[in-house]
């Protein structure tokens, strides 16, 4: 054998003995995710039955304006970073004696990184001051310059020097709403941080047996945040008036009573057209066929008209909670409203859907606010805070206020700039870092966290701004470090954070870590 | 010690396995110029170009004479300058990020390949460098995607979000 080739290749013994390491050692890191699964599964094995937790992810489609939500609300002659919120916002300025004020506590954290010991007046937008109310009342909180982030970016200098990968395509809208819901902000990933997380805490906390429907439940369509990696954990999609079922078979389309011209109250076939179509479709969808993608259709159809009347019955069995949805609800009939309608009473139904933890996905567009910003973010802010303020209401009344955790996102910030000198039509264009809210029982509300950033625009001292003069915030937080903490509080431990937050640890900094200010849960 | 009187034969075929498998291999002979020549070939690599030190500067820039120009229209400046976006991503993996300053700045070879697709004067620059329309104001850049942008006019009336805006919307 020519020894050239024989230099190069591997031998027997070589082979045996690396094929062992390999087999204990790269399967089971590329396997990570479905071994802690398997692990977290049988852990639970030993554990009493797990009180109940929720998530609730409101997400703001298309980019919310917080500048415009939580507001310095000083006097410009003596505070200074209200004197710089009206130069930075000019005629996107809301005036400082119209805002819903908030008690900011003496020790706040969020204002030492950018404004030494300052601690100025706040404000909420006036058209929102139900979530004055709720800050002021310990139940909600704000986290301030959230943003995404591939590493973390200290300094001006550091984002114009590109000293630091940034995330990919900032500024555009599709990339930053999937890099939020992902958690993964330097590549293109197919799952969500929710439907990852939900992979990992249905494995310890659901019990199969029990368990009627997924644990991942979307108000508004098919959304990224809870796509899994496996596939075996799918999210369900609900609309505000219940399951989606299969269509012409109503008598009236959308009215919330599905299959009335086809199925009697006791369950049986009407003898009508629609009646015997959908008995035929049923008695097909029964029969077991030898093709295997006939065979998962009707599995998927059969499944998902099981679900539908579990869904329909927890709906159903809300009302035996003895809450009046309607009239809480009565101030918000909204489009966000109606969503998070049907998650209280889904959350009141808790017991039918046979789930001890569940995440819920709901969602507002209309943020891509480029003109008539203050006319139509009043609106959606209005909205916002209505619906929020209902689905406290229903929560407390239904008795799991502290087991319910509902947090906002968005696309991005948008630029502190206005785009035009016309206040009836100037708007402001995308950004980057804002702040989020979280609220619930179990958040340690009425506080600030993460960092308030500098109102300075450009190159002016202190500023964090981008390159673009036009007061796009360099994030002070990572996305990752905050779904990190609701993620933990929903029961992940530290092993199933790294796996769900995959670049988590570059957040782990020692010296960073503690001056994140981000103990909100 | 019955056991291992029994057992003689089987203890010695694992202790022999064991050493085989232990036996620390001979050190390699060291590779001969064909064998690096093998392995050199065995992993072929993409050649590391280094990065250029000055801007290459595109053909399509050549091109950029039909912005704003007398003959041609608002649209026909929209499609061009999708032209050059679509050829910027092909390049760079998608679209130039940031506002009018920065996205111009990138098409004229502030990129990490360093390629122009615009020249660095003409009539559809601003003193700031941005790519002004036929009207002399900067265009709106609005990212959908990595690989979608609307670009808008403001159109004739010079005002920014007015009905006679221009826009185009590749994909819709």
């Amino acid at each position: 054998m020519n020894h050239r080739y024989k230099s190069h290749r591997t031998t027997r013994r070589t082979f045996l003995r690396e094929g062992a390491c390999a087999s204990l050692g790269l399967a089971g890191l590329v396997n990570a995710l479905a071994q802690l699964r398997l692990i977290t599964a049988a852990m639970a094995q030993g554990l009493s039955s797990p009180s109940y937790k929720a998530l609730v992810c409101l997400f703001l489609n298309g980019g919310n304006d917080s500048n415009n939500l939580l507001i310095p609300a000083g006097d410009p002659a003596s505070d200074p970073l209200r004197a710089d919120y009206e130069r930075g916002r000019s005629i996107l300025a809301i005036p400082h004696e119209s805002l819903h004020s908030i008690a900011v506590p003496e020790n706040t954290e969020a204002f030492k990184r950018h404004h030494g010991n300052l601690l100025p007046a706040m404000g909420i937008h006036p058209l929102a001051p139900e979530l004055a109310g709720l800050f002021d009342a310990g139940d909600l909180a704000f986290i301030c310059n959230v943003g995404t982030l591939a590493y973390p970016v200290p300094s001006r200098q550091d984002y114009l020097d590109r000293a630091v990968p940034l995330p990919i395509q900032l500024f555009s809208h599709l990339d930053q709403i999937s890099q939020w819901q992902s958690s993964v902000a330097d590549k293109p990933t197919t799952s969500g941080w929710g439907g990852r997380a939900a992979e990992l805490l249905h494995a310890s906390y659901n019990d199969p047996a029990s368990s009627k429907v997924s644990m991942s439940i979307s108000l508004d369509g098919m959304s990224s945040f809870q796509t899994g990696t496996a596939g075996d954990l799918i999210q369900y999609i609900v609309r505000p008036d219940g399951s989606l079922s299969l269509s012409g078979f109503d008598q009236f389309a959308n009215d919330g009573i599905p299959y009335d011209a086809a199925i009697n109250p006791d369950g049986s076939y009407k003898n009508t057209d629609p009646g015997k179509r959908l008995k035929c479709f049923d008695d097909i969808m029964h029969q077991a066929h030898s093709n295997l993608h006939e065979e998962a259709y009707c599995e998927i159809i059969t499944r998902a008209r099981a679900t539908e009347g579990v869904i329909g019955a927890a709906l159903t069995g809300s009302a035996s909670s003895g809450v009046d949805f309607d009239g809480i609800f009565s101030n918000a009939d909204t489009r966000l409203g109606r969503q998070l309608k049907t998650v209280a009473k889904l959350i009141a139904s808790r017991s039918i859907l046979g789930n001890n933890r569940q995440i819920f996905f709901c969602q507002m567009s209309g943020y891509d606010t480029h003109q008539t910003l203050l006319g139509t973010h009043a609106d959606l802010l209005q909205e916002l805070a209505g619906s929020m303020k209902a689905f406290r209401d229903a929560l407390q009344a239904l008795g799991v206020w502290n087991d319910v955790t509902t947090f906002t996102a968005s696309d991005f910030n948008r630029t502190f700039n206005p785009n035009s000198t016309d206040p009836a039509t100037a708007g402001s264009d995308h950004a980057w870092g804002g702040h989020a809210m979280v609220m619930g029982g179990a958040v340690r509300g009425g506080r600030i966290y993460g960092h308030f950033p500098s109102l300075k625009t450009g190159s002016a001292e202190g500023s964090v701004d981008t390159g673009s003069q036009r007061g796009q915030w360099i994030p002070d937080i990572s996305v990752d470090q905050y779904s990190a903490v609701l993620a933990s509080w929903m029961g992940a431990g530290s092993n199933e954070l790294e796996a769900i937050f995959p670049n988590l640890h570059r957040f782990d900094d020692p010296f960073t870590v503690a001056s994140a200010n981000m103990n909100f849960l | 010690m019955n056991w291992i009187r029994n057992n003689r034969r089987m203890i010695v075929a694992v202790a022999s396995v064991a050493m085989w498998l232990l036996w620390p291999d001979a050190p390699p002979a060291p590779p001969t110029r064909d064998a690096a020549i093998v392995m050199k070939r065995a992993t072929p690599r993409a050649p590391l170009r280094p990065a250029p030190r000055g801007i290459t500067r595109l053909d399509v820039a050549d091109q950029a004479t039909v912005l704003n120009a007398p003959g041609y229209t608002v649209h026909d400046d929209i499609a061009f300058i999708e032209f050059l976006l679509s050829q910027y991503a092909r390049h760079h993996q998608g679209n130039p990020v940031g506002d009018n300053r920065e996205i111009t700045a990138a098409l004229l070879g502030a990129n990490p390949r360093r390629l122009a697709y615009l020249p660095g004067r003409g009539p559809f620059l601003d003193r700031e460098l941005r790519l002004i329309d036929r009207w002399g104001v900067p265009y709106f850049f609005h990212a959908i995607s990595a690989h979608r942008m609307d670009v808008r006019s403001a159109g004739p009336d010079r005002t920014m979000w007015t009905s006679d805006d221009i826009v185009h919307q590749p994909g819709m």
